[in-house]
């Protein structure tokens, strides 16, 4: 598939993630390219070359650059040992496929995107700290829907890429959810203490 | 000769792969099961119809849990980008 082509298929695709997650895994799992991850990381690195000038200002233009590429870097990492963790629990692992479970779990990152993006512009538009009156908790009300949205959108998208890529069913990938945990719960605190994320980009 | 593919076949030669391809989802107790075949449904197509409730009942239980804290739990969110 040819770089311009997956571009098409990686938005159709994003917009199948909304319209019907479930389709729509199934069928990255099946086919997929991995220009299509290449896209995503394009992605991941324009928001955080964003974030960092929205941190430390425009001057910083080329520094702001080389962060961008180190933390796009960190998530290239921590997903490929997902993927490759994930692997190794699959009761049928085939490694010839490696490259379709990767961009499935890749796409997984749609919903973390989604949230750093409107989190970042909403720190330009309303900056914290927020107040305890109404206008306050109302802002934040709406905020934390959306944000658990958010969360229970990357949670479904989660399961799903579990359960293609062991291709078992819903009591072996809660057991797999639960090993994962155990493992990026310990790396988050690590990133988090080495000041890579505050939030984990994972 | 020109060896011509049947669409029909091939959409139902695909479904059967889908089908068989993973194993069917069971949570071991027959009650839950049932519970689950009745959810995973709506969650396959548009799943905010049933995400977004939730999202609001879970952030109504924070708000009222939280209260007081409520305006520094939301900095320390914004604060995490």
């Amino acid at each position: 598939m040819s770089p311009v082509v997956s571009g098409f298929v990686f938005v159709n695709r994003c917009f199948g993630l909304i319209r019907s997650p479930y389709r729509t895994m199934r069928n990255i799992a099946g086919t997929s390219s991995l220009w299509e991850a290449v896209w995503m990381f394009g992605l991941i690195g324009c928001y955080f070359i964003w974030s960092q000038t929205i941190r430390f200002g425009k001057n910083f233009f080329l520094i702001n650059v080389h962060s961008a590429i180190n933390l796009t870097v960190w998530v290239l990492v921590t997903a490929l040992l997902s993927t490759i963790y994930v692997s190794f629990l699959s009761e049928r692992t085939d490694w010839r496929s490696f490259g379709r479970r990767f961009v499935l779990w890749v796409y997984t990152l749609l919903p973390t995107l989604m949230w750093f993006s409107v989190a970042s512009m909403l720190y330009l538009l309303i900056p914290p700290p927020r107040t305890g009156r109404f206008l306050g908790d109302a802002f934040g009300l709406l905020f934390l829907i959306f944000s658990v949205t958010m969360l229970l959108w990357r949670g479904m998208l989660f399961f799903l890429a579990i359960r293609f890529v062991t291709k078992s069913d819903f009591t072996y990938s809660i057991f797999v959810t639960v090993i994962y945990l155990a493992w990026i719960v310990p790396y988050s605190l690590f990133l988090y203490s080495l000041l890579v994320f505050r939030i984990p980009f994972v | 000769m020109k060896k011509t593919i049947d669409p029909t076949y091939e959409s139902l030669a695909q479904e059967l792969h889908d089908i068989y391809d993973i194993q069917p989802n069971s949570l071991v107790v027959g009650p839950l099961t049932r519970a689950y075949k009745k959810i995973a449904p709506s969650l396959k197509h548009f799943p905010f119809k049933v995400l977004l409730p939730c999202a609001v009942i879970v952030s109504l239980v924070g708000y009222l849990i939280l209260h007081n804290l409520f305006p520094n739990f939301i900095s320390l969110l914004q604060y995490g980008f």
